[in-house]
């Protein structure tokens, strides 16, 4: 099990909480916002459905028609867009947060949210005396979903309303 | 002019000009120029202040329009519109011209492209972008002899198989594929708003709340990829700061790849996203468009540096290895470029370079230079 895949369980888990989350915390949004998050939800979906079903082997293995296998190096390990979309997936968190606060969810909670949807993804810092040096930080992305979605659900807990 | 309010400074250029007559119909044949400075007054404003001069404007002008344009302009509606057109023909442009500056960079440094083998895409990994974003690159540097062993043999650098470069030149499919498919999603969202007329624009936020970060990291990558080219260990073999000729009084390139770390920075602090940003019971989508031209803008300016960077690497390679070619497409590039900007060969004032190489990007010159070598990319 190689860094993608470990981001990739840890992705998986915190959609699946946040899931079963969501129909809770629809009802707070006007309806153009819900169906905004609605949308954004099922394309992370897509998204975590998609890296469900890749390789991330480095090298990968081709066979030849003479038999003999042939290794190609690449970036397979590279999950930039679980990355991607579990940032949003905070952000979307800190959306439905919103919601959650005119229910009567405690203020506090709200803001480690938008901490939380602060974003990740898009930064990098160089490792390995520079051969490593592009990082999506995908799996601190992914960290910081299941984190958002443990805060959602003591926001719900929490609403009076 | 610019419109401060946007919190992002978006000039008011020809092509943000095209987008916002497109919305109203009966002005199309109206140029930049007959207007320019008839709307200054805007410069604080918000979509409905830009809306509204731009209406007065029109009518001083005898222009009478239908009450449901007159509408749509009061509302800030048609701005709004017109900078979702801008923001997608913009992003458009920039995640082709990303693929060509990776393409440029791999001929410079005579880069291994089984990274970007279609199986690994086609078969692994098959996100659209990134498929789409290796076949690019694929086509860029078909007919190169510098991105194989016999090239990187010859230019004397490399004396065993490179086996595979560092992670910011082989998971360019990845980074920028990624950033492509956020940006289908986005396109999809923000034609959807656009389309059902809805004023909150809540789909675009947060679809543009991705494309933000999707946008810094390619902006990172690029300024990763020409980082490497400053350094002779990193560069397999290009000399210190890309530096031709004499070393005295030339300094080649590193004030130049430095603007590129500043710009990252900049493009990052665009990245807080939509619902952290919102007062109650408004939207964000004016503040989120704009923001977004700025941060394409921002990451433009990175790309043509590296562009710029790549062209000066390619033209060593060509020095020590004048019988070898280039890829059809990234020899394209590099013609075009050189057309406008000449290779460095003792120091001189890089700023001008820098906007020569930016003004050929945004007006579309090295994409139909290249595009007419090798066809339209994806």
């Amino acid at each position: 099990m190689n860094g993608s895949t470990m981001t990739q369980a840890i992705a998986v888990t915190a959609f699946l909480q946040f899931s079963g989350l969501l129909p809770q915390c629809l009802p707070a949004l006007p309806a153009p916002r819900a169906r905004a998050v609605q949308e954004t939800v099922n394309w992370i979906g897509q998204i975590l459905e998609q890296e469900n079903n890749i390789t991330c082997d480095n090298p990968l293995l081709f066979e030849g028609s003479d038999g003999q296998f042939e290794a190609v190096m690449g970036c397979n390990y590279s999950n930039t867009q679980v990355g991607y979309s579990m940032d949003l997936l905070s952000t979307v968190m800190a959306e439905l947060g919103r919601g959650l606060l005119k229910q009567g969810a405690p203020a506090i909670l709200w803001q480690r949210l938008a901490t939380l949807a602060m974003q990740v993804s898009g930064d990098s810092i160089p490792t390995k005396g520079g051969q490593e040096d592009h990082v999506e930080f995908s799996y601190t992305a992914a960290e910081k979903a299941a984190e958002s979605a443990c805060v959602l659900a003591a926001m719900l807990a929490r609403c009076s309303r | 002019m610019v419109w401060t309010d946007g919190a992002a400074g978006i000039p008011l250029s020809q092509e943000l000009w095209n987008h916002l007559i497109a919305q109203i119909p009966p002005v199309e044949k109206l140029d930049l120029a007959a207007v320019s400075g008839a709307i200054s007054g805007v410069e604080r404003g918000t979509e409905r202040d830009l809306g509204v001069s731009l209406l007065q404007m029109l009518q001083e002008k005898g222009l009478e329009l239908p009450r449901q344009q007159q509408e749509r302009l009061e509302s800030g509606w048609a701005v709004l519109c017109a900078l979702g057109g801008l923001v997608l023909t913009r992003t458009d442009r920039l995640l082709r011209y990303s693929d060509l500056a990776a393409a440029m960079n791999l001929e410079a440094i005579r880069g291994e492209l089984g990274a970007f083998d279609d199986r690994l895409h086609q078969l692994a990994r098959p996100y659209p972008g990134q498929i789409d974003c290796a076949e690019n690159i694929r086509r860029l540097t078909d007919g190169s002899d510098m991105t194989c062993d016999r090239g990187r043999f010859a230019f004397g650098y490399d004396k065993a198989p490179r086996v595979q470069d560092a992670i910011c030149v082989r998971a360019t499919p990845q980074t920028h594929g990624g950033v492509r498919d956020v940006f289908s999603f986005a396109w999809k969202q923000i034609e959807a708003d656009i389309g059902e007329g809805e004023p909150f624009m809540a789909r675009t936020e947060l679809a543009l709340s991705a494309l933000l970060t999707a946008l810094a990291d390619l902006a990172h990558i690029s300024e990763r990829r020409a980082f490497r080219l400053n350094d002779t260990h990193l560069s397999y073999g290009l000399p210190m700061n890309l530096v031709l000729g004499g070393v005295g009084i030339n300094h080649g390139f590193p004030v130049v790849q430095s603007t590129q770390a500043a710009l990252v920075a900049e493009l990052k602090l665009l990245t807080l996203p939509a619902p952290l940003l919102r007062v109650e019971g408004e939207s964000t989508a004016y503040l989120s468009l704009c923001k977004t031209l700025k941060a394409i803008e921002l990451a433009e300016r990175v790309l043509a540096v590296e562009i710029l960077m790549a062209a000066q690497g390619m033209d060593v390679v060509a020095a020590v290895l004048p019988q070898f070619s280039f890829g059809r497409g990234t020899q394209a590039t590099h013609r075009c470029l050189r057309r406008q900007v000449a290779v460095l060969m003792e120091n001189r004032f890089m700023a001008p370079d820098m906007m020569a190489a930016l003004a050929l990007l945004q007006e579309g010159a090295l994409l139909s230079a290249t595009e007419d070598a090798v066809g339209q990319l994806r």
